[in-house]
């Protein structure tokens, strides 16, 4: 069997599906206002990085992580990329291959030991009534445990180990 | 009585009791009651969904479903929540193979989505279910003479195909909104830009870049103060300004306030319920602008 | 009264009693009664030396006997304030292509002088966007094919006047696929005109300048610009005209996926539609440029004059013919037939009765299978016809190959029979062909009748369901295989000796395979046994 291109890896994926209807007429990249800060990250870029299948340049590179999630992009497109998506799919994949910036991890031990991806001190959950909030309700921890290791999302902190 | 089960997310419980503060003493004296689920979890926003779709999407669909078993509409404070929520919302009644998919996760948990609620943002609640006329008359301090910046952040209102919330391109709602209190709405260039809330952390350089973008477009403007909807705009263009200050020696001094702290005020809450000091910006003079 | 003039782009005034722009065929003058004052004030009436203005004149509809009609309406430019970010109804200096098109004239309003809406005056600056909804999924998905080159004439065009005009195109890719247009494309880049490789995200407007900012990239600079400009002219997808829908209804012709008119065959027969008599041409089909519209016109023009001087139409034989004493009260054909040929005829009584024009019957069939009461046959083609070919060609089987019946449409499914053979392929002998109009004529119960009559197998060959000749037939067909399946099932007969395949004409090796792959799923399945008949 013929193996799967990078690109085909994507569209196979969630939020990946729609790759390939990029015809690069750039208006991603006047949409983003990351881009307009650093010609580090340039969504157009990356769409035809990874339509050309150069798989490492853009897993080892940064730019993927410099997506800021404004949606902007995929707003205006004239061919319905869901580009941020995309890259959330490419960044998907990235993490498979242990490929993470260190604040996700961060972002992983929150969720997987509160429930939620900031962490509600005591001090906060303390100040409540004095403030006259109701108490906070518990997390649903249990279930968000069950959630992970049904979709293998537990075995996330094992990525740290291996060489990058 | 309207109820929704209220979600709350992590930012809001974590540093911004005035958010919380705010929506609940308004709902409250707006005839809304909200019910505090327990067991809810994080709604898996972008940077979640970074690393894996599938499982922030099975574990929005999972807070859904307590919303389900409740029987209640589900309100949000945070656009992030909004966005994550709805999205998974509005995917999951739309893609019966999705749905399945997800359903199978959900089933470790022994839940399933039907899809029979909505997730609805404060500013839906307030224009649709409570309603403008409603609204104004509870209004014993109109907010006039205050200039306000709205400010939508990004999820609220992308990706709009998803969210439904309002016109991407040409937005209304809090212009709306504002304009029910008695104050000014005020235009500003790159209003719908984003503030960079969701690089801090990343990229804090990037961050604070596209913070100081926007200071500097509301105050070229001439507004008293922005509006915001979302914890991360919040703590972008508030302490935002602080960290300017150190890092360009620029002072923009413009207060940033919820729509729902401007909501309190209007309708006559005591500013000193309202957590106050958590405003990196003090808000004194837009308070006294109000009393 | 003056009304600014829509036709140059109200850049000028006209009068609420204009003579139309372009001009029409007699020149005769109209009252704009939006604006008119009428008897409050009669100057027109009171001027005309030949007494020809009567103000009480009412709109009439006029009814005209014609014995063709060829449909020439065109097609408009798409509204660009659909696209919000580029702010046509918002900033005055965003225009276009159409309304550049009046200042470009020399004798248009601002006597060919190229200005800024908002305050008259030269535009320096001009930046182009080109697929302004065209190529754009929200919109217009197709290519509008034209406005490459009216942006490229309009540039040329400014640029030769204007030498010192600075111009830039926003283009995604640069379509000049026709005679000589490469060279105008050319000759805008000789001239200076800037192309910038990329398709801007937004216009906005400096609040205290005016100036508008077009906000792109280029991507093959790898880099973002904000192009400054005068004058932004969009260049519009091109859209059916308005209307088009509700024609193609009242005529009963077809449209396609993006609203235009669908021709009856884009290679064979361009200008006709499925009903005779009835031609296209132009934008009306497609967006194109001048010499094409000119060619299609002289194509449903001497189309129309041929079925014309004819005098007489000349048709099959082959036609629906309803039987009275079965036909009752559904409205299943008239709904079904794809030329509107079949209406119902008031019997008195809140009863209704099928009647097919035998003009507009194209003898497809497809009524006959979906009449629930067998109420209606076609000439040449009746079932006990049908059952007699059958039998005949399913009596000996001298082979030792299952014997297999393949009942083709007279279209793709025929036809992709006599390609294998002329291709010299091989497919089993114990194959069985039988003609049928269309696939859409077969009823459920004639496949059992095959099985009856010795078939091991049977095929049914149509048309691809997109490209059926008739339309709806191969669709229809399949769907009554799939049910049949179900039926089969449920006699005990296995399924998967009922197929159907659908075969664009010239795929003679997809039927030879599949005849092939037929005869060896029978052999597995070895020889049926029929609980019914003798």
């Amino acid at each position: 069997m013929r193996a799967e291109s990078f690109s085909e890896t994507i569209r196979e994926r969630l939020g990946g599906e729609t790759i390939t209807f990029c015809y690069q007429c750039g208006t991603c990249a006047s949409s983003c206002p990351v881009a307009k800060r650093t010609t580090d990250f340039n969504p157009r870029e990356i769409i035809k990085l990874c339509l050309l299948d150069e798989k490492d340049e853009i897993l080892d590179g940064k730019s993927i992580w410099l997506c800021c999630s404004c949606y902007n992009c995929q707003e205006r497109c004239p061919q319905k990329v869901e580009i941020a998506d995309v890259i959330y799919a490419v960044r998907n994949i990235a993490i498979e291959k242990g490929k993470v910036p260190n604040i996700y991890f961060e972002f992983f031990n929150a969720i997987s030991n509160d429930g939620r991806i900031v962490k509600v001190s005591q001090f906060a959950e303390n100040k409540r009534p004095q403030l006259g909030l109701p108490p906070l309700q518990p997390t649903g921890v249990d279930a968000l445990k069950k959630i992970l290791s049904t979709t293998g999302f537990d075995k996330f902190h094992l990525k740290k180990e291996e060489p990058q | 009585m309207m109820s929704y089960a209220i979600f709350l997310g992590c930012t809001i419980p974590a540093r911004q009791p005035n958010y919380e503060l705010s929506a609940r003493k308004s709902l409250s004296k707006l005839g809304v009651k909200l019910v505090d689920i327990a067991n809810m979890t994080c709604c898996c926003p972008p940077p979640v969904q970074s690393i894996d779709l599938k499982t922030s999407l099975a574990i929005a669909s999972y807070n859904i479903c307590l919303a389900e078993e409740a029987n209640l509409d589900l309100l949000t404070l945070c656009s992030g929540c909004f966005e994550s929520l709805a999205m998974a919302n509005n995917m999951l009644k739309h893609d019966q193979k999705l749905k399945t998919k997800i359903n199978k996760i959900l089933a470790e948990t022994g839940k399933e989505f039907h899809g029979t609620k909505e997730v609805k943002h404060f500013l839906q609640v307030l224009k649709d279910d409570i309603g403008l006329n409603q609204l104004e008359q509870n209004i014993v301090k109109p907010l006039t003479d205050l200039k306000i910046a709205p400010f939508y952040g990004c999820h609220a209102l992308r990706p709009s195909e998803l969210l439904q919330l309002d016109d991407p391109e040409r937005p209304q709602i809090l212009e709306t909104l504002i304009k029910t209190l008695g104050g000014t709405s005020i235009e500003y260039q790159n209003k719908l830009k984003c503030c960079g809330g969701l690089l801090r952390g990343v990229s804090d350089d990037l961050a604070l870049d596209l913070a100081r973008d926007k200071l500097i477009n509301v105050s070229n403007s001439g507004a008293d103060c922005i509006a915001t909807l979302c914890p991360f705009c919040f703590v972008a263009l508030d302490i935002g300004q602080i960290q300017i200050r150190s890092k360009f020696q620029e002072i923009y001094d413009i207060p940033v306030l919820h729509y729902s702290e401007l909501l309190a005020l209007a309708l006559g809450i005591a500013p000193e319920e309202l957590a106050p000091r958590t405003h990196k910006i003090r808000i004194d003079k837009i308070i006294n602008k109000i009393l | 009264m003056e009304v600014p003039d829509e036709y140059n782009a109200k850049l000028s005034m006209r009068k609420a009693v204009y003579m139309n722009n372009p001009p029409v065929h007699p020149p005769v003058y109209a009252i704009d009664e939006s604006v008119c004052k009428f008897h409050d004030c009669e100057e027109c009436v009171k001027a005309c030396p030949t007494q020809a203005i009567e103000l009480d004149q009412k709109p009439e509809e006029v009814t005209i006997n014609v014995g063709s009609i060829v449909v020439a309406t065109g097609f408009e430019e798409f509204d660009s304030s659909t696209i919000k970010e580029y702010h046509y109804n918002d900033y005055p200096d965003v225009i276009t292509n159409l309304e550049l098109a009046r200042m470009v004239d020399g004798f248009g309003p601002t006597g060919g002088v190229i200005v800024r809406p908002s305050n008259r005056q030269p535009a320096k600056k001009i930046v182009f966007i080109q697929c302004v909804g065209s190529r754009d999924r929200r919109w217009k998905p197709y290519c509008s094919s034209i406005c490459c080159m009216i942006s490229l004439k309009h540039a040329t065009l400014i640029k030769s006047a204007y030498p010192e005009a600075d111009i830039s195109v926003c283009y995604i890719d640069i379509r000049t696929t026709g005679r000589e247009h490469e060279y105008y494309y050319e000759q805008a880049r000789e001239m200076g005109i800037k192309f910038v490789k990329g398709r801007p995200t937004e216009i906005s407007r400096d609040p205290k300048t005016g100036k508008l900012v077009v906000d792109t990239e280029d991507a093959l600079l790898h880099r973002l610009l904000e192009l400054e400009a005068d004058l932004v002219v969009l260049a519009p997808a091109m859209v059916p005209s308005e209307g088009t829908k509700e024609l193609a209804e009242i005529l009963g012709i077809d449209i396609d996926q993006d609203g235009f008119y669908k021709e009856y065959n884009a290679k064979l027969r361009p200008t006709e539609t499925k009903l005779r008599g009835i031609y296209i041409c132009g934008g009306t089909i497609f967006p194109k440029d001048a010499p094409t519209t000119s060619l299609q016109a002289h194509s449903a023009a001497v189309k129309a004059a041929k079925f014309l001087n004819k005098g007489k139409i000349i048709k099959d034989q082959r036609t629906a013919v309803i039987n009275q004493d079965y036909c009752g009260d559904c409205e299943f054909c008239p709904v079904t037939c794809p030329y509107h040929a079949i209406t119902l005829e008031d019997k008195g009584e809140d009863h209704f009765a099928a009647k097919v024009s035998d003009l507009l019957c194209e003898g497809c069939g497809v009524c006959v299978g979906t009449c629930p009461q067998n109420a209606i046959e076609l000439r040449h083609s009746k079932p006990e016809q049908m059952t007699a070919q059958m039998n005949g060609i399913l009596s000996l089987n001298e082979s030792a190959e299952p014997l297999i019946l393949a009942i083709c449409c007279s279209e793709c499914g025929h036809t992709a029979v006599d390609s294998s053979g002329m291709a010299m392929m091989e497919y089993p002998a114990s194959v069985r062909v039988m003609k049928v109009p269309c696939t859409g004529i077969l009823q459920i119960h004639q496949f059992l009748e095959a099985f009856k009559a010795g078939a091991q197998g049977v095929m049914v060959v149509g048309c691809k369901s997109d490209g059926c000749h008739y339309e709806v037939g191969s669709q229809k067909a399949e769907k009554k295989v799939d049910l049949a399946k179900t039926l089969l099932n449920e006699y005990g007969i296995e399924s998967e000796r009922l197929e159907m395949f659908q075969f664009v004409f010239i795929e003679g090796d997809k039927f030879a395979e599949a005849a092939q792959m037929m005869s060896e799923r029978l052999k597995k399945l070895g020889n049926l046994k029929l609980m019914i008949g003798p």
